[in-house]
Formats: C-alpha cells, sequence, structure tokens
C-alpha cells in the first residue's frame, strides 16, 4: 500500500521517512553510482527534500520498500534550478497544480520483471490516484529516454519539454505528463491491478490540506 | 557548420510527434515517419521487432521502408544472423550510427558492404526497450543524412513516439485484449517462438506430440492467426508472451 507524507504528518512518520533517504542512499549512491548524492550518515537528501516535498512511499509491514517525491512546481525545484535547459524548446510548465516527479524507486530485492514488478506499479498507480485526488492536472519530470517506451506501454500520453540531452552518462529528457482518469486505467491494467494503491485515509479531499490554491 | 537552429529541429520533431497522434493505421504512421526521416535526409527505413537469433526477423516487422530489393535480398540471405547493426541494436538503449556498430565477423562485413551495393550507404539506428516483447527498432539509411547532434537528438525523440503509436494502433486492431491463453497454451506458443518444433515442444513440456499440436492449433485460433508464425506475432503484440 503507498502511504502520502506531507508537511503535516511528516513528523508522525520520522522514522519511515529516515528509512526512505536511507534507501535512496542504498539505490543512488549504492547501486547507481550518483556520487553527487553520496553523504556521510548514508541519508539521501538534496536541497529539494524540505517542507514544499511530497512523497509517495509502498509500505509493506510498516517497511519501506520504495518510493517517489512530488514537489511543487511553484516552488523551486530539479527542473527548475539544475537543468532549466532541458525545457527550453516548449518552456517549463508552473502552476499551483503542477508537480515534479523525481526519484522513483523500489528496493533492490523487491524488483520483478522487466514492468519492474507489483511494488513498481503500485508507485505508479499510487500516484495518480493520488494526483487525481488532489486536482493535480500535470506531473513534470526529468526522464531517461529508454523509460519512454516504457510509459507508452502504460498508456501514458507524455508532451516533451525540450530535445534530450545526455546528464550523468544516459540520454535523458524533460517531460510533461497531463493526468488523466484514463491513464490510471491503462496503469492498472498494465500491471493487473484491481484495486486502488493509495492507503484510503491518504486520500483526504480538503484541498486546503496542500494548499493547492 | 549547421544552418538549422537546435530548437528548430525540436519544433520538426514535436510536430511530427502530434502528426504521429493523429495518424488512424500503422499505414499512415509509415507515410508521415517517411516524412519525417526525408526532411533529415533518410529514403527508407524499418520499424521492427529484434529477437535474439536463430529466430528470423520478418515475424517481427511492424513497418517496412526498405526498398523491396533489400528487403527480399536480406530475408533470402538470411542477413539478420549476422547482421552487426542488429546485433550492436540488442545491446544497447542509445542510438548509434551504423558504422560505429562493431563488425565481429567477415559475414557480418558482408552484410554492410552489400547494404552499401543496395543504396543504404549510411545509417542511424534507435533502440526501443519494451516490457512486454522484444526489444525493438527504428533504423534508417540514406545517402547524405543529415547527422548534427540537434538532428539525431530529434530523431532519437520522434522514433520512440512513431514506434509507441504504431504499438498502440495494433494492439487496438487486436480488441478485445483480453485474449487469454491457457498456461498451457501460452507455454507451448513461447516454445513456439523459440523455434522449437512440436516434437521438441512435447519432449520439453512431457506432453505427446499430438498435445503439443492441439495446443498450438488451439493458440492460433484464439489468436486469430493463419498459421504458427502469424499466432506467434500477434502473441507477442497481445502482450501473451514475452521472449
Amino acid at each position: 500500500m503507498i502511504l502520502v507524507l506531507h508537511a503535516e504528518n511528516r513528523r508522525k512518520y520520522a522514522d519511515v521517512l529516515l528509512q526512505h533517504y536511507r534507501i535512496r542512499h542504498d539505490v543512488y549512491v549504492g547501486e547507481r553510482k550518483w556520487m553527487k548524492l553520496a553523504r556521510a550518515d548514508g541519508l539521501e537528501r538534496d536541497q529539494f527534500d524540505n517542507d514544499n516535498a511530497l512523497y509517495i512511499l509502498a509500505m509493506e509491514d510498516n517497511k519501506v520498500v520504495g518510493g517517489s517525491r512530488l514537489i511543487p512546481t511553484l516552488k523551486p525545484h530539479l527542473l527548475s534550478e539544475v537543468f532549466p535547459y532541458l525545457a527550453n524548446v516548449r518552456g517549463l510548465p508552473r502552476a499551483h497544480d503542477i508537480y515534479e516527479w523525481t526519484r522513483v524507486h523500489v528496493v533492490k530485492d523487491r524488483r520483478e520483471g522487466r514492468n519492474g514488478g507489483p511494488i513498481a506499479g503500485s508507485i505508479y498507480c499510487g500516484i495518480l490516484e493520488f494526483c487525481l485526488a488532489q486536482g493535480i492536472s500535470s506531473l513534470t519530470a526529468l526522464v531517461e529516454m529508454w523509460w519512454l517506451p516504457r510509459f507508452h506501454e502504460m498508456g501514458w500520453e507524455l508532451r516533451p519539454l525540450g530535445l534530450p540531452e545526455l546528464i550523468e552518462g544516459e540520454w535523458s529528457i524533460a517531460v510533461e505528463l497531463p493526468i488523466r482518469p484514463e491513464i490510471l486505467v491503462s496503469t492498472r491494467e498494465f500491471f493487473g491491478f484491481s484495486n486502488a494503491s493509495l492507503m484510503p485515509p491518504e486520500i483526504f479531499s480538503p484541498r486546503e490540506e496542500l494548499a493547492l490554491s | 557548420m549547421s544552418t538549422t537552429s537546435s530548437n528548430a529541429y525540436a519544433r520538426r520533431a514535436f510536430d511530427f510527434i502530434d502528426a504521429f497522434e493523429t495518424c488512424a493505421a500503422p499505414a499512415t504512421v509509415l507515410d508521415k515517419l517517411a516524412l519525417a526521416l526525408k526532411s533529415f535526409g533518410y529514403s527508407s527505413f524499418l520499424v521492427t521487432g529484434v529477437p535474439e537469433p536463430p529466430q528470423r526477423l520478418e515475424p517481427f516487422i511492424l513497418l517496412n521502408g526498405w526498398s523491396q530489393d533489400w528487403t527480399s535480398h536480406y530475408i533470402r540471405e538470411n542477413y539478420y544472423l549476422d547482421d552487426p547493426v542488429a546485433a550492436h541494436c540488442r545491446s544497447t538503449v542509445d542510438p548509434f550510427e551504423w558504422s560505429d556498430a562493431p563488425i565481429p565477423s567477415k559475414r557480418a562485413a558482408e552484410v554492410m558492404r552489400v547494404a552499401q551495393d543496395f543504396g543504404l550507404k549510411r545509417g542511424f539506428l534507435v533502440p526501443v526497450a519494451r516490457t512486454r516483447s522484444v526489444h525493438a527498432c527504428v533504423t534508417m539509411s540514406g545517402e547524405r543524412p543529415d547527422f548534427e547532434p540537434s538532428a539525431k537528438k530529434a530523431i532519437h525523440l520522434l522514433s520512440l513516439f512513431a514506434h509507441a503509436r504504431i504499438m498502440s494502433l495494433l494492439s487496438g486492431n487486436m480488441k478485445p485484449r483480453h485474449i487469454a491463453l491457457s498456461p498451457r497454451e501460452r507455454e507451448a506458443m513461447t516454445w513456439t517462438a523459440a523455434g522449437k518444433s512440436s516434437w521438441e515442444m512435447a519432449v520439453i513440456m512431457g506432453i505427446t506430440e499430438r498435445t503439443a499440436n492441439f495446443l498450438v492449433a488451439r493458440a492460433q485460433q484464439k489468436l486469430n492467426a493463419a498459421n504458427r508464425t502469424h499466432a506467434v506475432v500477434n502473441a507477442i503484440r497481445a502482450g501473451e508472451i514475452q521472449i
């Protein structure tokens, strides 16, 4: 199940957030060797892990097994601060209902098959469910080009914001993903899910809770 | 010197991506893709799955924009077995110029030499890494293609979207999408895709040859296919089997 951490509940789940940072260090520094992210305390955090960040975490028996991060695009975020040139053709979409999606990962021993497996699927579906529930109209993201066919397979209609560029040795591109109910349906179908991935209490309805407006 | 700015290349790619989205049939994508690649100096191309040899290429071809002559010769000589460009494609997710593919054998060198004779002078290939079927690619050739870095980036991008559009149109044509082979039919199709005969399949699966034939025939019927090869293609497209 997917748990969403935000400014209001992150103190209650402080230990969960620590697990998440530790896993990110294992994945991004340990496995993918993004050495710029290495930290002595073994917790991978950057300048965007502040009170504006939302964490979409895959939980199993109170253990974190994967996750992802959303940052409001009206605040400083990766594409606005580090890679603005990647969106130099269409321009970087920024609005109160547009979030940037970064750091999607699954712990090593829970990745399965070529589509990433059910944990990966629950993270994708959880994000889409969360966006639909919160009225988030689109996500922006920096993605590796070889992921595009996978997103296409899930029925996602991606809008490139610029040309691909080499980043850390990988062809990568900035894209916008408009959120529509149809892509949640096709993503669930892709992973063979029939139920929601988000933990019910996290589908909170008052939009003020995230100060979206 | 480049006369086209990188922004203009990007716009051109975006326009073609939008055009692919309006295509209602694979043949229309073929026309649009031909137009797109022509604007970068490519006169012919192929959109295809790239199975591991000794599997043959033909069942995996999605859109054929090669000349009839080259296609016939390539198939007759079974060049796919030794095609160094196809081999390199199966080992990378990054686009490359054909001339950057390692030439591991005399026969591989022959494939490239004869391609030249057929007018495929210089080429570029964009790999497409998929989860539900074999990896695929959009590969293209021309006399004097535009090898500007920005041109390559634009082609990288538009190729992935063209492939996605074709796949989505093909899977749409396969509806109802839930063909639902039984586990044994699926296993039989997987062995068929791997080039096994009914007898070999029978030995592997511990069943009689008669049963193996029966499983394949039933899968073929469910997949609305005329023969085994056609059934394998449809099974892959429908996501029933993975190779």
